[in-house]
């Protein structure tokens, strides 16, 4: 079959006018459409320049070789600034198509984009900041009240809890964050070993080297890098979800089918990380003694037994200390994220933001409790 | 409305030839073919999916094929270089069922983003350019600053449509265009697809299940069904067919006595 290659392969030449003095024409040539027309429209003041003003100028659009609504709206734009100066256009040659495009861009009318609606003042800015804060920080006491009530009548009747969804979450936010916290805590408890190993020796006292790992292992580094592995790979996933859900609405979907989203989405995540990050730091404490039992015997090579006699040696509130945070870590984790995606209104950037503060938020409450345990516990001599 | 039947000798613009599409083992497309002259206003019609929007990502080359050849405007979209598909597409509109507007931006500057993109308009003409295929749309004047989630769905098709347009593209493609809309809105929607036909030559292929724009707003339907296209001709010719998924379709099935 003949094809003819008309459309495919053309050449492009941008619109250009070109003005006869003599004989009082505008000649048009080139692509007077958006791709062609951009030069043109950049220096449009430079062209019409040399006309005088009071002239009565001609457009002859003979070599236009083609037209679109950009380029009509161009001739318009050259008709009102010749006018504006005094000279007139006359369109009366344009071609039959040409000037349908012209009447199609005039009767729409007015086309200057109204103005933004304006912007605040320096002090309505100040003010209407603060009213956010502090709407932002009632909103998420009515989110916590919202989920506290909610929850304690489930956790009365745990035949109602959503069974399903929470083992889900659980994998998702438990078995899979395994490898990535064990080879954590294990490389962390082998630089700490190392680190203090090489100090004691020097005194001679690298017998005391598993109470030292057993402590800070137990205490604070398992707990603390658990919750922030945790708060990046889960808390994160939190707000993502749960925002895009809702961008397409169906947060309010679940509305409308008389589903709380809160116990649909927020408890089961809520419950389900108060159960894994507290078995995830259990492992991340095994994971942190074994790194450093491992180096205080290959490398200041301490008798296995005396280094497991004087980990068990170790008063049990080291452990528990550690363990106690875990769960607040979670829920502190878990409701930064469901609230950040709660928050999301409308637009996919809200995601994106959201996902962000949530990890941010997330980092640092945990380590704000972390150091507010540190204090609480050292008070009560623990 | 102009009833402008585009002359038999217009060229072919769009060209699909023994095209097939498969998911797995489900085959949604089988042998089809379909020829589209230059300047004609084509609805694509067909009960859900059989696989309506899989044939408009197809043309629109956001999907390929499974196998099967498709021709637009006169250039063989099998081997395209980057920049050829660039330049092809430029030439094409699409309109998406949803909208697809992006979320972060205004409808205003929804429609400048591919007039900024791929154009050297300075700001001004660019934002008249924009406002135009707003007002033309039929959206107005103060939709512009509106984000999409704080428009309606028919809002949002307009603002959509007005995006398509941005760039005065050769192939106008809309899916779904006026559901949603509400009954005068439809048809003063088909009144301009009609009229941007009319004045820029621009071929428009749309999917509806309107009725009224099946009916009075396009010059021939292609009919889906059986996996290819079924029937292609204009609707009153249609309504005169006896295939049994026509006849369906159209509720035209002969009362006898
Ligand atoms: N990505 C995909 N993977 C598997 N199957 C798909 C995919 N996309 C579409 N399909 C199938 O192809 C068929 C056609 O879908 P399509 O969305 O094209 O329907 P449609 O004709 O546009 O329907 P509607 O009128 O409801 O919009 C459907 O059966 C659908 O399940
Ligand atoms: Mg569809």
């Amino acid at each position: 079959m003949h094809r003819k290659p008309s459309t495919a392969a053309v050449t492009r030449s941008p619109a250009q006018l070109a003005w006869q003095a003599e004989s009082g024409v505008l000649q048009a040539m080139g692509d007077w459409d958006a791709r062609g027309g951009g030069e043109l429209a950049e220096r449009l003041e430079k062209w019409l320049a040399p006309i005088p003003a009071g002239q009565r100028v001609r457009l002859d659009s003979q070599r236009i070789s083609r037209m679109d609504t950009a380029g009509a709206l161009l001739l318009l734009q050259i008709r009102d600034l010749l006018q504006a100066r005094g000279a007139t256009l006359d369109l009366s040659s344009l071609l039959d198509d040409q000037h349908e495009l012209i009447e199609l861009v005039q009767r729409v009318g007015e086309l200057t984009p109204p103005s933004e609606p304006p912007r605040l003042n320096p002090l309505q800015a100040v003010g209407k900041t603060t009213l956010d804060i502090v709407a932002n920080a009632y909103d998420t006491l009515v989110f916590l009240g919202e989920v506290v009530t909610r929850t304690l009548p489930l956790i009365l009747q745990p035949w109602r809890l959503r069974w399903r969804e929470i083992i889900n979450e659980i994998q998702a936010a438990g078995s899979r964050s395994v490898p990535i916290v064990a080879l954590l805590t294990f490389l962390i408890g082998v630089v700490i070993a190392y680190q203090s190993g090489v100090t004691m020796q020097q005194y001679g006292a690298t017998v005391f080297l598993p109470d030292m790992i057993g402590i800070i292992t137990l205490r604070e580094m398992a707990p603390l890098i658990t919750a922030i592995v945790v708060a990046g790979r889960t808390g994160s996933s939190y707000a993502a979800a749960i925002g895009t859900m809702k961008v397409t609405q169906e947060v309010d979907a679940l509305r409308s089918l008389a589903i709380s989203p809160i116990e649909m989405l927020v408890i089961p995540r809520v419950l389900a990380l108060a159960v894994a990050l507290p078995l995830l730091t259990v492992m991340a404490m095994a994971m942190g003694l074994y790194g450093g039992v491992l180096i205080a015997y290959e490398i200041f090579g301490l008798d296995l037994n005396v280094a497991m006699n004087r980990l068990g040696a170790l008063p049990h509130s080291h452990f528990w200390v550690g363990m106690v945070k875990a769960p607040v870590f979670a829920l502190v984790i878990a409701m930064i994220g469901c609230h950040e995606g709660m928050k999301v209104r409308g637009s996919a950037a809200d995601v994106g933001r959201s996902t962000t503060s949530s990890v941010v938020q997330a980092i640092f409450w945990v380590i704000v409790i972390d150091a507010i345990f540190a204090v609480m516990f050292s008070k009560l001599g623990l | 409305m102009n009833h402008h039947v585009p002359a038999q000798d217009a060229p072919p613009v769009i060209e699909v030839h023994d095209l097939s599409n498969r998911f797995g083992s489900k085959t949604v497309h089988e042998n089809l073919d379909l020829c589209i002259t230059k300047g004609s206003v084509i609805a694509l019609v067909g009960g859900s999916g059989t696989g309506k929007t899989v044939l408009l990502n197809n043309l629109v080359l956001l999907r390929p094929p499974t196998t099967g050849s498709i021709r637009l405007l006169g250039q063989d979209t099998a081997n395209l270089s980057y920049a050829e598909r660039q330049a092809l597409q430029l030439r094409l509109g699409l309109m998406f069922q949803m909208g697809a507007l992006f979320t972060s931006l205004s409808v205003l500057e929804n429609v400048c983003l591919p007039l900024i993109e791929h154009t050297d308009l300075p700001k001004p003409v660019r934002e008249e350019l924009a406002m135009l295929k707003i007002r033309l749309a039929g959206l107005p004047a103060d939709a512009a600053h509106k984000r999409p989630n704080e428009l309606s769905g028919g809002m949002i098709k307009r603002a959509a449509l007005a995006r398509a347009l941005a760039l005065d593209p050769e192939i106008l493609f809309l899916d779904e265009p006026t559901s949603g809309l509400d009954p005068v809105g439809a048809r003063a929607f088909d009144a301009l697809v009609n009229e941007l036909r009319d004045l820029l030559g621009i071929t428009v292929f749309q999917i509806t299940h309107d009725l009224d724009s099946i009916l009075h707003g396009v010059d021939k339907v292609a009919f889906l069904a059986r996996k290819r296209v079924l029937a292609f001709a204009p609707a009153h010719e249609l309504m005169q067919s006896t295939e049994p998924e026509l006849v369906e379709y159209f509720n035209t099935r002969p009362t006898q006595e």
